[in-house]
């Protein structure tokens, strides 16, 4: 069964009991590393989803169905083209020790340059202890979708703004990060915009909030670019989705969201920081000036001391 | 014994080497503002394999910042409404 994008059709997803399981330990084995070279391979996934051992690893995969009208299911977005071939899962990996199990942590991010991904500061840094997540336990999982991903990255360095550790909310402006990945993206990579005020109404918030199917699908939700008054270079993006919280992380905002490969779209604006109970269906988001591009130079040149 | 414990503490030397240490982070000035960096330290292992790294990923809690107590002010009707086409300009 074939599914394409623009379809009215949206995909479900039937998990086992264990595959939406939050609850088991990470293990932390070291065996087997194996890098997906081929690009075509999220096309292969997007069509082998039904197959049973289709692959060489044999994966036991979820059973995918097709249904209709499903407005929950709606904003599910396809990782097999443009934009959001560029954009994956970041998990950091036993990343903190509760009740003597290891979890792990995610967030979004996506490729903007041919090695560097950009997600949002405290997806590289823990908020709350200060210490920064160990990117020897840090993978990036390209295309990630039901269970799938094209191609696993590990970081070489990463860097974020020491503003963000500053007090008040004037630190929220600072909450991006990059990371420089071990190998070039097979897939592309998005456009930015930088001091873009004037230019743009609205953007296409992405990311895997965890908060629908499990965080297990990319979602993509657009809405009205609001400036705000009380916060230096802060925007709020009205999409209207209260479920698009966690997980979202670090998911581009994007103008002109399309699957045409050109500078006139897929611009990223801003990436995803934060949400507030209090005002569901907004997203928080920096507003990216010049100091942006600095960062991406210098990352881009391997993080220099 | 003395070549024993040479061989030892070689053979010791050798393995600490082969460990990877968490990278201490360290700023450096990105124009005019302060920047702080990791670096992955070099191991020899290759990584989490495929399933592992499905199954953290399948495991894994998604991360949200701590916002402060203080909500954003958002004036209202200040831009432009949204459209549901993909053009985003103004």
């Amino acid at each position: 069964m074939r599914y394409t994008s623009g379809s009215v059709l949206a995909i479900a997803v039937i998990w086992s009991s264990t595959a939406i399981s939050r609850e088991v330990p990470v293990d932390g084995s070291t065996s087997g590393y194996v890098r997906y070279s081929s690009e075509s391979r999220i096309m292969a996934m997007e069509t082998s989803l039904n197959r049973k051992g289709a692959t060489s690893n044999r994966l036991s995969r979820p059973t995918v169905r097709l249904v209709q009208n499903n407005s929950d299911l709606s904003s599910i977005g396809n990782p097999a083209i443009a934009p959001l071939k560029w954009a994956g899962l970041l998990v950091n990996t036993d990343a903190f020790e509760k009740d003597g199990k290891k979890w792990s942590v995610n967030c979004t991010g996506q490729f903007i340059t041919e090695r560097v991904v950009l997600t949002a500061a405290h997806c590289i840094q823990n908020d709350e202890t200060g210490a920064f997540f160990d990117l020897n336990k840090m993978y990036f999982l390209l295309q990630y979708q039901y269970n799938e991903f094209s191609q696993a990255y590990r970081p070489i360095c990463a860097s974020r703004f020491d503003g963000w550790r500053s007090s008040g909310n004037a630190h929220l402006q600072w909450d991006y990060a990059m990371i420089l990945m071990d190998g070039p993206s097979l897939t592309g990579y998005y456009n930015v915009a930088v001091d873009w005020q004037g230019k743009f109404s609205g953007a296409t918030a992405t990311g895997y909030p965890g908060a629908l199917l499990g965080g297990t699908v990319i979602e993509r939700a657009h809405g009205e670019l609001l400036s705000i008054s009380d916060v230096p270079n802060e925007f709020a993006l009205k999409h209207g989705q209260a479920k698009f919280t966690q997980g979202s992380s670090g998911g581009a905002w994007v103008a002109n969201f399309g699957n045409k490969v050109d500078a006139d779209h897929n611009i990223i604006v801003s990436v995803t920081s934060i949400g507030m109970p209090k005002k569901p269906g907004l997203s928080f988001g920096p507003y990216l000036t010049s100091d942006f591009k600095r960062l991406l130079e210098y990352v881009g040149n391997g993080c220099p001391h | 014994m003395c070549a024993k414990a040479v061989l030892i503490a070689m053979t010791s030397m050798m393995m600490t080497s082969f460990v990877a240490s968490a990278a201490e982070p360290y700023q450096a000035k990105v124009g005019d503002q302060l920047v702080t960096s990791v670096t992955r330290p070099v191991t020899r292992g290759i990584g989490l394999g495929r399933e592992d790294l499905l199954q953290a990923a399948r495991t894994s809690r998604p991360l949200q910042a701590v916002p402060s107590n203080a909500v954003p002010d958002i004036p209202s009707g200040n831009s432009a409404p949204p459209n549901s086409s993909n053009d985003d300009r103004r």
